[in-house]
């Protein structure tokens, strides 16, 4: 009876262990949480609270409520001096607070300035910068009233940094502002060999700007704060596209040829580390936030990557939610400006 | 693989604790395969534009060395009630191809109560088989990465005859199909069924008609990044006819010829996954083999095998990709021992 028990025994053992675990793979998951339809294409989005200032290409500057997925406000045109103007295809759109202002950049055109003190209502403020622009930053100048600083990466004529005030030229007619200035003294224009495209800032000491085929340059603040001097400049593989500043280093997306992080220590002297990773993809811009990078992808979604060693960023997937031209974090969530519209989507990591 | 090693040493120390003999097989096979990683005429034609595909292989072919050894013992034996265990373990190591070799292992316990009738259990582990070189898509558009899965196959049937030497096997089987790391959007559970018939027929041999039905589920299907947005799950039938000569020959003691033939039809139909949407093959392999007894505890078998896929698809590039030509040839030694310390 025992040796009839025994085999029994590990018969039924095995059954019960017969079965094996899955491998875990070390991609995260993305789950969308909600599409807000734009009509046009999301090109780009700004985050101020919880509400979202959308470029929507073709389709103008829209206003979303994050929270309830409601469009507050739509914008097709604007009215200049009279005359009713339409967007043609808004690339950037980025609010100021402290002044109720909303900057609009038409593809490859001049940054239009608008007052946004009635929601309902874009009052035309005028253009800054110039021509060519292709992307800009703005900061508000929280110790001045009616000030506001602005950095751009111009196509054809380099970085371009200026602080604005309020003309004192008055609409006979309405009585308001009708213009912003760059105070004379502060800021100008450097020119560089590259064709700049993107730009970033700490915003306290450091501008970096991506000159497509001649890579990145660094500059830096003098101490008066008042001009820009040029620090130091890496050639990289590709065209570098759009940069992205953390406390780390320096994101890079090279187009055709992946993306870059450059250290600290890099940038600062040129003897840190140099890496180059998602050499394979097509990377349009970067976000990131923690230890998660997010690269947008164009056809392809998005590509993740572990960054916790920001020297060996890990691959955490590919997620193909459509075409991306770029992101954004918010409040945990990933906001991904999308062709079909900005969606929320949240990253298990 | 943990679990694995643990029944079969529970094997071990459970049979060694009977009264009964213990017959151990030891076999050594030399073999040759001539596509160890199934490429296709079209990958063999465009392999030079990228060797990485041949995962640091200079040949598409190999030869093989691989050895088995298999215990088995009988529990009891009360009149016509048997109960026996066996396992085996294999070692296979390819000469061209490093990346393939691999080890294998199986246990079963058939407990049987007379002529063709019994009941049998068998657990099968194939451990981090080496298929190809393929693209990581979850994390690249053109990274080469190893592919390896492990199968964990497990089966109860149950024999009973139907009249005087025709005799017939119902079962059902359920299978894993799990990749390593970087594979996974490719797991799959297998569960199939199996009916075969058998009839033993005068001064010739057996022949035999197996048929499994089988339904593979993709179980990570959207469960991983990118590449897992396509359903691999499918439904297969698969043929085997195996025929054994055992009588009547002169010099050999058992010629065979068998015939195994998979229908699978994938269950895909997105428009976007052109490799698997709509897409079916016939998968067949012929072998024949020889054996001789050259004394009671060792005999030499020759086989050979010869494998053709050929898919159907709507997509000319998928048939040119997922059709292969395979061949493998085999020639076994095995030496029968047996333990008796009582």
């Amino acid at each position: 009876m025992i040796i009839t028990n025994k085999p029994i025994f590990i018969t039924i053992f095995t059954i019960f262990i017969g079965c094996m675990q899955p491998n875990e793979e070390s991609v995260w998951s993305v789950s969308e949480e909600g599409v807000f339809s734009t009509s046009g294409f999301c090109r780009n989005v700004s985050v101020i609270n919880n509400t979202a200032y959308v470029a929507a290409g073709q389709s103008g500057v829209q206003v979303w409520d994050l929270n309830t997925g409601v469009k507050l406000n739509e914008f097709l045109g604007y009215y200049n001096s009279g005359e009713y103007l339409d967007f043609e295809d808004i690339a950037i759109v980025q609010p100021e607070e402290v002044n109720n202002l909303l900057f609009v950049n038409e593809s490859n055109e001049a940054v239009m300035v608008f007052l946004l003190e009635n929601p309902d209502q874009l009052i035309f403020r005028g253009f800054i910068m110039s021509a060519r622009t292709k992307d800009f930053l703005s900061f508000s100048s929280f110790d001045e009233v009616d000030r506001f600083y602005m950095l751009s990466a111009d196509n054809d004529d380099g970085l371009k940094y200026h602080k604005y005030k309020p003309d004192t030229t008055f609409n006979p007619v309405t009585g308001e502002l009708i213009e912003w200035k760059p105070i004379l003294g502060i800021g100008g224009e450097t020119p560089t060999d590259g064709k700049a495209l993107g730009i970033d800032s700490d915003g306290v000491s450091k501008v970096v700007m991506a000159v497509d085929q001649l890579g990145v340059e660094i500059y830096k603040f003098d101490s008066l704060g008042s001009d820009l001097m040029l620090h130091s400049k890496y050639d990289l593989e590709g065209n570098a596209e759009q940069v992205k500043l953390t406390d780390e280093g320096l994101f890079v997306s090279c187009d055709d040829f992946g993306a870059y992080f450059l250290s600290n220590n890099y940038i600062e002297s040129g003897q840190g580390s140099v890496v180059h990773f998602a050499e394979d993809l097509t990377v349009d811009h970067i976000s990131v936030s923690g230890d998660i990078a997010v690269l947008s992808i164009g056809s392809k979604g998005i590509a993740l990557y572990d960054i916790s060693d920001p020297i060996n960023p890990e691959p955490r997937g590919i997620f193909d939610i459509g075409y991306v031209y770029r992101s954004k974090f918010w409040n945990g969530k990933l906001l991904a400006c999308t062709r079909s519209g900005l969606k929320i989507v949240t990253i298990n990591s | 693989m943990q679990h694995f090693s643990i029944t079969v040493s529970f094997l071990l120390v459970g049979s060694l604790m009977a009264n009964t003999p213990l017959n151990l097989y030891i076999s050594y096979h030399s073999g040759y395969d001539s596509n160890v990683m199934r490429f296709s005429l079209k990958e063999i034609e465009n392999v030079a534009e990228n060797k990485d595909v041949m995962g640091g292989a200079n040949t598409f072919d190999s030869y093989i060395n691989k050895i088995n050894t298999r215990l088995q013992k009988t529990i009891f034996e009360i009149d016509k009630k048997e109960l026996s265990l066996s396992s085996s373990f294999n070692l296979s190591s390819y000469a061209h191809n490093p990346n393939k070799s691999y080890w294998s292992g199986n246990f079963s316990t058939v407990y049987k109560w007379g002529s063709y009738r019994n009941l049998k259990y068998s657990l099968r582990h194939l451990n981090s088989y080496y298929l190809r070189h393929y693209t990581n898509r979850d994390v690249s558009t053109n990274s080469l990465r190893a592919c390896f899965f492990s199968d964990r196959n497990q089966i109860i049937t149950i024999t009973l005859p139907i009249r005087k030497r025709i005799w017939y096997t119902i079962g059902a089987g359920y299978l894993q199909r799990y990749y390593d790391n970087t594979f996974t959007e490719f797991d799959l559970d297998i569960y199939y069924a199996r009916l075969r018939l058998n009839k033993r027929i005068k001064k010739f041999g057996t022949v035999s008609l197996q048929i499994d039905r089988v339904s593979a589920e993709n179980v990570t299907y959207n469960k991983t990044a990118v590449s897992s947005n396509f359903d691999r799950s499918y439904d297969a039938m698969e043929w085997y006819i195996p025929i054994k000569m055992d009588r009547s020959l002169s010099y050999f003691n058992q010629a065979g010829f068998s015939f195994r033939q998979e229908i699978r039809v994938y269950d895909a139909e997105a428009l976007d996954d052109a490799l698997h949407s709509g897409r079916n093959h016939k998968d067949m392999k012929i072998d024949f083999w020889l054996n001789k007894k050259i004394t009671d505890r060792l005999d030499i078998t020759l086989s050979s095998r010869f494998r053709k896929r050929g898919t159907d698809s709507s997509y000319e590039w998928v048939e040119d990709l997922k059709s292969f030509k395979q061949m493998h040839l085999w020639c076994k030694i095995k030496w029968a021992f047996t333990y008796d310390n009582y």
